[in-house]
C-alpha cells in the first residue's frame, strides 16, 4: 500500500498533492506523521476498490442501455429470480468488506493508543481560540487568529495563510509522541490537523486524548472542525514540528519570557500609560478578543451583540466598564477576560472601548483594573 | 378486474365544500397527497433559496454577503427545512396519492387524523421560517442541535423546539394511518409478498417513524427543560453528559436517513420496471434488503461520533456494523441494473431520472462506504466529504427519485401526459448540474475544508466557485420542472389508464385521472374496529419509544458503568490494594475552572508517580474570589478511556456541592488507588477535573 501512495504521488501533478499551495487539490495532503500515512493508504485501497465495483456494474448497466433498449428493436426478456446469482452478489461484497475492515482495525487500535507518551499537552477549547497548557514544562498560553478584519472584510488583499494563521503557534518537537489532552471552557470544538492525522473533539466537562507523532519539521495547518458559534471559521490551528533543539530553545525562551512578562507586568502594573498609548495597543486587543462580536466597527450585531459604539457602559463611569470586562456577564456571551487578558491588555482595551467611535469615555489605567480584580 | 371496482363509500357530491374550504376541510386522500406535495414545493424554494444564498457566499473567500451568524442559521434552517419540510413531506404525498390506489383500498384507514396530519405541517412551517425574523435570529448550531452550543441561542430555539414536535406528531400520526392502511385495507388476493415494492417500502418507512420520531420527542424536550427548567441532561456541571444527546439524537438520526431513502427505493424500484418492461429482477429480496436495511439502521449510530472519543471497541462494532449495511444495498442496486438487463428500454424523463438515480446514489453510497472506516472518518468528520456524501444520498438520491415519481405518476394524478421535452430539459440540465456542485465537494473535504462555515482559507478557492457555479444551474433548472407541473395540470395530451405501455399495477387499473371519488375494493372482513386495534397498537409503540428516549439517559449512565467511560465508574473500592512494586504509572493531575473569573480552581503542580495499587493522596485548592458566597461543583473525567475504570477513588470531593465564603480558600483531598488491573503499558494517566460555578445558573 506504501507503494501505491509513491505511485499515486507521482502520477498526479504535484500542484495536485502539495498542501500549501493546494489549489485543486484532490486527494488528502501529503500526510506527515505514521498513522497519517496510514489512513492515506486506507483511503486509497477502498477508493480503488470502490472506483473497480463501479465500472464492473455501470459498465453492464450502460452496456443494457445501450443494447437493450426498444428503439434498436430489443426485446424483453422475462426472467426474474435467480437463487445463485442473488447468493454471489450477496457474499462477495460481504468478502471485500472483511477485507477492507482489515487494515482499518489495526489502524483504529493505533491511533487510540495514547501510552507512553513523550509529553502531554492540554489543548482547552474557547470560542474562538485554543489555549496550549504544556503540562510538565509550564508553559501557557492563548492561540488566536491573526488573520486582519480587513482581510475578512475584503478591505486588504488576504495573505498566504488567510484564516489559517494565528499568533502564537503550537510547537511540538519532531520524532516524539505528543499526548493532546482536550477539553473545553463553553461548547464542543474539534481539534484538527490533517496532515499529522489527528481529529478529536473537545468537550466540556470531559477530558479526552489522541496522540500524534510529526515525522518532518515544518509547519502544519488545520481549523476547529466542530460547529461552534459565529467564529468557528476563524479559530484555526498552527502546529511547528522544530528539531529537538530547536524545541527546547523555544521552551526555554517561552519560560524565560513567562517570568520576564510576569516581571514587566509588575513593572507595568504600576506604570501611568499616555492615552494615545493605550489605545494603539488596545486597538489590537480588541481586534483578537473582542471584535468576533461586538465588530471592529464597534457597532455589534443588533440582537445578537450588543454595540460598544455609543453604549452606556463606553460613555458611562470607568469602574462599570472594568466589570464587566474583567467578571463577564450572566447569561450572555461575554465571558471573563480576568484570566486570559493582564491589567496593562485589560486597561488598553477598555481605553481603545471607551475612546474610539466617537465614545466620549475616560482613559483606564492598568492600577484602575488591578484595584477591581477580585 | 375493472369489474370489480365500485365505489364503496358514500361519495362526497353532496354539498361537497368548495374553495379553501375545501382544502382545509378534506378528508379524501388525494386531496391531502396533494396538499403534502405543495407544501414540500412551496418548503423546498424557500430551503433553496437558503441554498443559493449558502453558495454566492461561497463563491470566493472573505464575507460578502451575510455574517458569519446569518450564515450559521442559513446552514441550520436550509438542513431542517429540507429534511422535515421537503423530503419527509413529499413522501407522505406520493404515500397518500399511490399507497390506496395501489392497494386497491377506497381510501386512508383515518381521513379525519389524515387532514390533521397534513395541517399541522404549515403550522410547524411558520413556526420553522418564522424564526428567522425573532430577534436574534432562527437556531445557527447546526440542524443537529447539538448542546452546549444549543444552549446559547433565543426564544427561536425554544420556537423550534416546538416546531419539530409538531413535525414528530404529524409524522407519527402520518405513518400510524399509512401502516394502518397497508396492513388492513389491501384488496382481496393481495398478500403482502404481492404487494408494490413502493408499499412495502412505505411500511417499513412507517414503522422506522412509529419507533424513532418519540425518540427524537424525547431528544428535544430534554434540550427544552436543559434550557427553560434547569435540568442537566446534557449538563456536565450538573451531572449530565453533552455527548449523551449526541448518542440519542443519532439513535434517531440514522433511522431518519433511512426514513429519507426507503421510499425513493420503492419508487425506483416502480419506476424501472415499467420502463424496461421487464418485472423487477428479484422482488423477494429487495422486499428482505429493505427490512436489513432498516434493522440495521438502528445499530449503527455510533459512526456519526467516531470523533466525540469513544472506546476502541465501540468505533470498530460501530464500523463493521455500518460496513453491513453496504450488502443489503448492494443486493438493491445490483437487482435495478439486473431488471434493465436484456429488458427493452425507453427513456423517458421519469426513467432518466431512475438511471440517474441508480448511478449517483450508489456514488453517495461508496463515499458512505470510505466514511465507515474510522481511521478514513477521523480525516473526514466535519468536512466537505460529508457534505457532498449526504448531498449525493439526498438530492440525487431522495430528491431525484422524488421527480421519478413525480414524471411517473402525474399523468394519473393530473390525466395528461407529460410534456417530455420540458422534462428532459430539466434532466440534463439537473444531472449535470447537480454533479458540478457536489462532486467538487469530495476534494474540499479531502484537502481539509471544514463544513459549515462562511469564509475558507484561499486554496479552496477554485472548486468553492465551481461548486457554487454548479449550484446556480442546479437552483434555477429547477423552475423548469414548476413549469412541467404547471403544463401538466393545466393540459395537455389525455393520459390513458395505463398511462406507460409496460406499466402494470392496481393503480394503472383506474382512468387517469383517478376519480376523485373513492373507489376501492369491497373490503372483506376488515371493519372500522380492525383498523382502530391496529392504530391503537401503534400508538403504544409509540409511546413507548418516546419513554425510550428518556431511558437511554439511565442506559447510558450503566453502559458508561461497564465499560468506565465516564466518571461514576470509578467510585467503587478498590478490591485488591496488594502494592505491585515493580512498575510506576505517572498520574497527571489537571484543573479546568469555567468560571475563573470567580473562582480559582489548581491542581498539584507536579504529577504524582504510584506503583498500581498503591493509595495516594493528592490535594487540589479551591478559592472564591469574589466578595459573594458562591456554590460550586467538580466533575472528574480521565484519559486514557480505558484507564478511567482502574481508578478507584476512596474519597473524592467529585458531584458534592462546595459552598465557599467570599474570599475562602480549601483544600480538596482526593484518596485514590489506581488498580494493579491497569495495564502495564499504560504509563500515564490523567485525573481532570472541571469546575463548574451553579450560583449563576439558579
Amino acid at each position: 500500500m506504501r507503494l501505491w501512495r509513491q505511485v499515486l504521488l507521482m502520477a498526479c501533478p504535484a500542484g495536485w498533492i502539495q498542501p500549501a499551495a493546494a489549489d485543486w487539490a484532490l486527494n488528502l495532503p501529503a500526510p506527515k506523521s505514521d498513522i497519517a500515512a496510514r489512513i492515506y493508504d486506507i483511503h486509497t485501497l477502498i477508493l480503488l476498490v470502490c472506483l473497480g465495483i463501479f465500472v464492473v456494474v455501470f459498465s453492464v448497466m450502460f452496456y443494457a442501455l445501450f443494447k437493450h433498449r426498444k428503439s434498436v428493436g430489443h426485446e424483453a426478456h422475462h426472467f426474474h429470480e435467480h437463487t445463485t446469482v442473488e447468493v454471489i452478489w450477496t457474499v462477495i461484497p460481504l468478502l471485500i468488506l472483511v477485507g477492507m475492515a482489515w487494515p482499518a482495525t489495526r489502524a483504529v487500535l493505533d491511533q487510540k493508543d495514547t501510552t507512553n507518551p513523550d509529553l502531554s499537552i492540554k489543548v482547552t477549547g474557547y470560542q474562538w481560540k485554543w489555549e496550549y497548557d504544556y503540562l510538565q514544562d509550564g508553559v501557557k498560553f492563548m492561540s488566536v487568529s491573526s488573520t486582519p478584519a480587513d482581510q475578512i472584510a475584503n478591505k486588504a488583499a488576504k495573505g498566504a495563510h488567510y484564516l489559517l494563521e494565528v499568533d502564537e503557534p503550537m510547537v511540538v518537537p519532531v520524532g516524539k509522541k505528543v499526548r493532546i489532552l482536550l477539553t473545553s471552557n463553553d461548547v464542543i470544538h474539534a481539534w484538527w490537523v490533517s496532515e499529522l492525522g489527528v481529529k478529536q473533539d473537545a468537550i466540556p466537562g470531559f477530558i479526552r486524548d489522541t496522540w500524534f507523532r510529526a515525522n518532518e519539521i515544518g509547519t502544519y495547518r488545520g481549523q476547529c472542525a466542530e460547529l461552534c458559534g459565529r467564529g468557528h471559521a476563524f479559530m484555526p490551528i498552527v502546529v511547528e514540528v522544530k528539531s529537538e533543539a530547536d524545541y527546547q530553545t523555544w521552551l526555554a525562551a517561552k519560560q524565560a519570557g513567562k517570568l520576564a512578562k510576569a516581571v514587566a507586568a509588575v513593572a507595568a502594573a504600576t506604570k501611568t500609560f499616555s492615552a494615545e498609548e493605550l489605545k494603539a495597543s488596545g486597538e489590537k486587543v480588541y481586534a483578537a478578543n473582542c471584535a468576533a462580536c461586538h465588530q471592529a466597527d464597534g457597532k455589534g450585531l443588533p440582537g445578537v451583540f450588543p454595540g460598544l459604539a455609543g453604549s452606556k457602559v463606553a460613555n458611562g463611569p470607568a469602574t462599570a466598564h472594568i466589570d464587566l470586562v474583567l467578571h463577564g456577564k450572566d447569561g450572555t456571551a461575554m465571558t471573563a477576560f480576568q484570566d486570559q487578558l493582564d491589567d496593562v491588555d485589560l486597561a488598553a482595551v477598555i481605553t481603545w472601548e471607551r475612546m474610539a467611535w466617537g465614545n466620549t469615555g475616560s482613559p483606564v489605567q492598568p492600577a484602575d483594573v488591578k484595584a477591581q480584580r477580585k | 378486474m375493472e369489474a370489480n371496482l365500485a365505489p364503496s363509500l358514500p361519495d362526497e357530491h353532496h354539498a361537497a365544500p368548495t374553495g379553501v374550504w375545501r382544502w382545509l376541510t378534506t378528508t379524501n386522500h388525494k386531496d391531502i397527497g396533494t396538499l403534502y406535495f405543495w407544501f414540500a414545493a412551496t418548503m423546498f424554494l424557500i430551503g433553496g433559496l437558503m441554498a443559493m444564498l449558502i453558495r454566492a457566499e461561497l463563491f470566493q473567500p472573505g464575507l460578502q454577503l451575510v455574517q458569519p451568524e446569518v450564515f450559521n442559521q442559513l446552514t441550520t434552517m436550509h438542513g431542517l427545512i429540507m429534511i422535515f419540510g421537503v423530503i419527509m413531506p413529499a413522501f407522505t404525498a406520493f404515500a397518500n396519492w399511490q399507497v390506496p390506489l395501489m392497494i386497491g383500498a377506497p381510501d386512508m384507514a383515518f381521513p379525519r387524523m389524515n387532514n390533521w396530519s397534513f395541517w399541522l405541517l404549515p403550522v410547524a412551517g411558520v413556526f420553522l421560517v418564522g424564526s428567522l425574523f425573532l430577534p436574534g435570529g432562527a437556531v445557527a448550531g447546526g440542524w443537529t442541535m447539538y448542546p452546549p452550543l444549543f444552549m446559547q441561542g433565543g426564544i427561536s430555539y425554544d420556537l423550534t423546539i416546538f416546531a419539530i414536535h409538531i413535525m414528530g406528531a404529524s409524522s407519527i400520526m402520518g405513518s400510524i394511518n399509512i401502516a394502518t392502511t397497508i396492513l388492513n385495507m389491501r384488496a382481496p388476493g393481495m398478500t403482502l409478498m404481492k404487494m408494490p415494492l413502493f408499499v412495502w417500502t412505505w411500511l417499513i418507512t412507517a414503522f422506522l417513524l412509529i419507533a424513532v420520531m418519540p425518540v427524537l420527542a424525547g431528544a428535544v424536550t430534554m434540550l427544552l427543560t436543559d434550557r427553560n427548567f434547569g435540568t442537566h441532561f446534557f449538563d456536565a456541571a450538573g451531572g449530565g453528559d453533552p455527548v449523551m444527546f449526541q448518542h440519542v439524537f443519532w439513535f434517531f438520526g440514522h433511522p431518519e436517513v433511512y426514513i429519507l431513502i426507503l421510499p425513493a427505493f420503492g419508487i425506483i424500484s416502480s419506476v424501472i420496471p415499467t420502463f424496461s418492461r421487464k418485472p423487477l429482477f428479484g422482488y423477494a429480496s429487495m422486499v428482505y434488503a429493505t427490512a436489513s436495511i432498516a434493522i440495521l439502521s438502528f445499530l449503527v449510530w455510533g459512526h456519526h461520533m467516531f470523533t466525540v472519543g469513544m472506546p476502541a471497541a465501540a468505533q470498530l462494532y460501530f464500523m463493521y456494523a455500518t460496513l453491513l449495511i453496504a450488502v443489503p444495498t448492494g443486493v438493491k442496486v445490483f437487482n435495478w441494473v439486473a431488471t434493465m438487463w436484456r429488458g427493452s428500454l425507453t427513456f423517458e424523463t421519469a426513467m432518466l431520472f431512475a438511471v440517474a438515480f441508480v448511478c449517483l446514489f450508489t456514488i453517495g453510497g461508496f463515499s458512505g462506504l470510505v466514511l465507515a472506516m474510522v481511521p478514513v472518518d477521523i480525516q473526514l468528520q466535519d468536512t466537505y466529504y460529508v457534505v457532498a456524501h449526504f448531498h449525493y444520498v439526498l438530492v440525487t438520491g431522495a430528491l431525484f427519485s422524488i421527480y421519478a415519481g413525480l414524471y411517473y405518476w402525474l399523468p394519473k394524478w393530473t390525466g395528461h401526459r407529460v410534456n417530455e421535452t420540458w422534462g428532459r430539459w430539466h434532466f440534463w440540465l439537473s444531472a449535470v448540474s447537480v454533479n458540478v456542485l457536489f462532486f467538487p465537494m469530495h476534494f474540499l473535504g479531502l484537502a481539509g475544508m471544514p463544513r459549515r462555515i462562511p469564509d475558507y482559507a484561499l486554496q479552496f478557492a477554485d472548486f468553492n466557485r465551481v461548486a457554487s457555479l454548479g449550484g446556480f444551474i442546479f437552483g434555477a433548472s429547477q423552475i423548469l420542472l414548476l413549469i412541467v407541473i404547471l403544463k401538466c395540470i393545466r393540459g395537455g395530451v389525455k393520459a390513458e389508464a395505463r398511462a406507460w405501455e409496460g406499466a402494470e399495477g392496481l393503480e394503472w387499473t383506474v382512468a387517469s385521472p383517478a376519480l376523485h371519488a373513492r373507489l376501492g375494493y369491497e373490503q372483506s372482513g376488515m371493519s372500522a374496529a380492525d383498523n382502530q386495534r391496529t392504530s391503537r397498537r401503534l400508538v403504544v409503540l409509540a409511546l413507548a419509544m418516546f419513554a425510550f428516549g428518556f431511558a437511554l439517559v439511565p442506559l447510558y449512565d450503566v453502559f458508561c458503568d461497564l465499560t468506565g467511560l465516564n466518571r461514576d465508574a470509578a467510585q467503587a473500592l478498590a478490591n485488591n490494594t496488594q502494592v505491585d512494586a515493580s512498575r510506576k504509572v505517572r498520574i497527571e493531575l489537571v484543573a479546568n475552572v469555567q468560571d475563573g473569573a470567580l473562582w480559582r480552581f489548581a491542581a498539584p503542580n507536579l504529577p504524582v508517580d504510584v506503583h498500581p495499587g498503591e493509595l495516594v493522596q493528592v490535594e487540589y485548592e479551591l478559592e472564591n474570589l469574589s466578595d459573594r458566597p458562591l456554590i460550586g461543583r467538580a466533575v472528574p473525567s480521565y484519559a486514557p478511556l480505558a484507564a478511567a475504570a482502574h481508578f478507584k477513588k476512596i474519597d473524592c470531593f467529585c458531584f458534592r456541592e462546595q459552598r465557599l465564603a467570599p474570599h475562602e480558600k480549601i483544600r480538596l483531598p482526593v484518596l485514590f488507588v489506581l488498580d494493579r488491573g491497569v495495564a502495564r503499558d499504560m504509563k500515564v494517566v490523567t485525573l481532570s477535573y472541571t469546575f463548574f460555578a451553579l450560583g449563576k445558573r439558579t
